[in-house]
């Protein structure tokens, strides 16, 4: 008997729930170490939840930028604080604003950054291949007059 | 070549100093000491010498170039010695004081100079010194397959002073006949122009020293006393010797001998060998003597009777413009039928001027008319087209003369392209006793001459004409510089040193030079089109010029000629700068740039003349044409959508902004982890 193949969008349904109770499993982690962490944990997500906010549903590469590098920075700080002894205050802790702003700036750098070097890469490789025809019209001229340009 | 090719000449050496020129390298021609006794009409005398043996006499005949030379018989007659004769030394051309070369033959001189026709002889003294040294002379020339045609009392000499054998002086520097006073000739050739009288045959030359031993006998030119026309008339009504002489005042002893000469039929003339037998006593059979007939009421025009079918031809011919009015008129075909002696004159009349020239043009047509006329009332006589009266044989040296008159050209033209020696010799009797194979190849040749005559090409008309007709006659052309030009050789050398003097930078030939090229080496005529006009020639063409130079070069040994190179690389440049590929033209030229100084016209042909060159240029241009085309194309379409593939790009860039953050992630992490555990 064949498996009855599963629709598309039932499975991203299914990774959406498994995502979100990850999140839910470990912010209640998180919140049972210490209500504070959950607290520097939102606030510190809110530059990603800004850019969320502003991008189109599907289009949220600023969101997934900002975010992934903000929580790269943040799970480290929350799981290092829980893991001696949760009497680290990371609200108040210069340090770990630090940390979560240069997490937000790289994001909202590489979100900048790369769409404009991409289009600068592009620039270049369509001007060398207009030169490299150029060159190709030129030697032809060369190799045969000008009546091979048909004017 | 058709004749025993006389040396070129060395150029430098030959003009000598002080009115003097050199033949071979061998004979000085002394240029200010002129032989009134041998010069003629078209050619002048000069005392020579054999440098060799300076006491030895020579005279040297010059041409003027105005008449076409007898090349073939000059090389027969070279080196025969007798006593009747004149011997003819050596020919050549030899540079003269205008810068050109013309013709010129040597001959012993005469040490008792010319005779002179004061008095009338004695049978005997005309038969031991004209007519016995002269059958000698006859028979050995006649023997070598020549003709002298130039037996005449004005062109006797005395070898020695005081002798009393008498020789006949030169006849090769003038056509046949040329300077004879019509008496010396055979009716049919007397009626013809001067130029255009033929070679004729040994039977000529037996008539014309009849003629010469009866003007020694009178002491004065036979018919002297009558002008041309009414001579012409009494010889084609009486009979030549009757017209000249009354029967009854010629000594018995020598009436035989003057009967059987001058007989005017061709066939009943004696021959060398009856003139022979005679001098030795014998007995050789007289011609049969025919009653000339004549009508007793004659047909006046011009203001001269005439009384039968020939003699009326004659006249008609001579005074076309009146022939026109009376052809026209009644009265003529009247006489014709209710006097004329031959019966059948009339209807033949009546039958030409019934033909019709549907190609005649303008005055042509009555022109036309009175040659047919002619042609019916006397088919063995002359071609007699307007003013002129041609024989068949002759046609070649009457082109040469025509060239330099432009109303003689008119005339030579006509003849050949309205087709009369073939119609003329369709009406001869005597032409049909010839062998079917002659008869045939005669009228092919006639035929191509037409064909020619009419012809627009630039290279045909009446000069390929002259060259076809004269297989010996040097090129007209100013090109060869005035040079006496007969061969490969000759045009070869001539036109290197033409091309260069560089007043011309490619071969832009005239037409006489085209022509004597078509003629003599069979050239093909887009070759020969490309030589006169080479702006105008294809490739193939053009290729077809430098072939033929090279074949030319090739035939006289390959010798390098660096004019000719000069010119044929001018053309391969043409050929080359055809080619596309700039790289392989700028190659071709390099290689023609190399090969000219060599003055190798083969290897320039060699260069330019590859198989498929052009067909593999065209398909590369063709290609390289349609490559260029898609780059535009291709160039236009990056251009345009510039915008769109920044826009993609700058989307691709977000995209990849996402990815590289989660790289980035795990880099921040690890540094979160070391740098807040350090604090």
């Amino acid at each position: 008997m064949k498996p009855i193949p599963m629709p598309a969008a039932r499975s991203q349904m299914n990774g959406r729930i498994a995502i979100a109770v990850i999140l839910i499993g470990g912010l209640i982690v998180i919140a049972a170490s210490a209500i504070s962490y959950l607290i520097f944990l939102l606030l510190a997500m809110l530059p990603a939840a800004t850019a969320s906010f502003l991008e189109r549903p599907g289009q949220r590469q600023a969101t997934t930028s900002v975010g992934t590098l903000t929580m790269a920075t943040v799970i480290p700080l929350i799981l290092g604080a829980i893991a001696t002894g949760s009497d680290r205050d990371l609200l108040r802790s210069s340090t770990a604003w630090t940390f979560v702003a240069a997490g937000a700036v790289i994001g909202i750098g590489i979100y900048f950054a790369l769409p404009m070097i991409a289009v600068w890469m592009e620039d270049m490789r369509a001007s060398t291949r207009l030169r490299k025809m150029r060159e190709r019209q030129t030697q032809l001229v060369n190799d045969w007059g000008a009546e091979v340009t048909g004017r | 070549m058709a004749f025993d090719a006389p040396a070129p000449p060395d150029r430098s050496p030959d003009r000598g100093t002080g009115g003097e020129v050199v033949l071979n390298g061998q004979y000085q021609i002394f240029t200010n000491e002129p032989v009134a006794s041998l010069a003629g009409r078209a050619v002048q005398a000069f005392r020579a010498i054999d440098k060799r043996f300076p006491t030895d006499s020579f005279v040297a005949l010059v041409s003027s170039g105005e008449t076409m030379p007898r090349l073939e018989t000059m090389s027969a007659l070279r080196g025969l010695s007798k006593p009747g004769m004149l011997a003819l030394v050596a020919f050549g051309p030899v540079n003269w004081a205008d810068g050109k070369q013309r013709l010129a033959a040597i001959h012993t001189a005469p040490q008792g100079g010319r005779f002179a026709l004061t008095t009338p002889l004695k049978p005997t003294q005309i038969v031991e010194g004209l007519l016995r040294p002269m059958a000698a002379a006859l028979h050995e020339i006649h023997a070598r397959g020549a003709t002298h045609r130039s037996i005449r009392p004005e062109n006797l000499f005395m070898r020695e002073a005081g002798a009393t054998i008498l020789t006949v002086g030169p006849c090769v520097m003038t056509p046949p006949g040329f300077d004879q006073p019509e008496i010396y000739e055979p009716v049919t050739s007397a009626m013809a122009d001067p130029a255009a009288r033929g070679n004729g045959s040994v039977k000529d030359d037996m008539f014309a020293l009849g003629m010469t031993a009866l003007a020694l006998l009178l002491g004065r030119r036979p018919g002297s006393e009558h002008d041309r026309d009414t001579l012409m008339i009494r010889r084609l009504e009486l009979g030549s010797l009757e017209a000249v002489v009354e029967r009854r005042a010629v000594p018995p002893e020598i009436i035989d001998v003057l009967h059987g000469l001058t007989a005017d039929d061709e066939s009943e003339r004696w021959t060398v060998n009856a003139l022979q037998k005679w001098l030795t006593g014998g007995r050789p059979e007289q011609p049969r003597s025919y009653d000339t007939a004549h009508a007793l009421t004659p047909f006046e025009i011009a203001g001269k009777p005439v009384r039968n079918a020939r003699s009326l031809a004659y006249m008609l011919g001579r005074q076309w413009v009146e022939g026109v009015r009376h052809l026209r008129g009644e009265a003529l075909v009247r006489w014709l039928r209710d006097y004329a002696p031959e019966r059948t004159a009339a209807p033949m009349l009546d039958s030409a001027l019934t033909e019709r020239e549907l190609d005649a043009e303008g005055e042509d047509a009555d022109a036309l008319m009175v040659t047919r006329a002619t042609m019916a009332l006397d088919p063995e006589g002359p071609i007699r087209f307007r003013s002129a009266a041609v024989h068949p044989q002759g046609l070649g040296p009457y082109v040469y003369e025509a060239m330099n008159d432009p109303e003689k050209r008119k005339v030579a033209s006509g003849i050949l392209r309205y087709g009369l020696p073939q119609r003329v010799l369709d009406r001869r009797m005597s032409e049909r006793r010839a062998s079917a194979r002659k008869v045939t190849r005669q009228a092919i040749n006639f035929e191509r001459l037409r064909r020619w005559a009419q012809s627009s090409e630039p290279w045909e008309g009446l000069e390929r004409c002259l060259y076809d007709l004269n297989l010996n006659a040097p090129c007209l052309s100013p090109l060869t510089g005035g040079r006496w030009v007969a061969g490969v050789e000759d045009l070869i050398n001539a036109l290197d040193a033409f091309a260069l003097t560089g007043s011309k930078s490619e071969p832009t030939m005239d037409t006489h030079l085209a022509a004597f090229i078509g003629a003599r080496f069979e050239a093909a005529g887009d070759a020969l089109l490309t030589l006169m006009k080479p702006k105008d020639a294809d490739n193939d063409a053009t290729l077809g010029a430098i072939r033929l130079f090279a074949e030319l070069q090739q035939s006289y040994g390959g010798k390098p000629l660096r004019g000719i190179a000069l010119w044929c690389g001018t053309l391969a440049r043409r050929v080359a700068n055809e080619i596309h590929h700039r790289p392989t033209r700028q190659r071709l030229n390099a290689a023609i740039d190399q090969a000219v100084p060599q003055g190798s016209v083969a290897s320039i042909l060699k260069i330019v003349d590859v198989i498929g060159l052009k067909q593999r240029d065209e398909r590369g241009f063709a290609a390289a044409k349609s490559e260029h085309m898609q780059l535009t194309r291709d160039i236009q379409a990056v251009e345009r959508s510039a915008e769109t593939r920044r826009a993609y790009a700058r989307q691709r860039g977000r995209d990849n902004a996402a990815l590289l953050s989660g790289a980035g992630a795990v880099v921040m992490s690890f540094l979160t982890l070391m740098l807040d555990n350090g604090r």
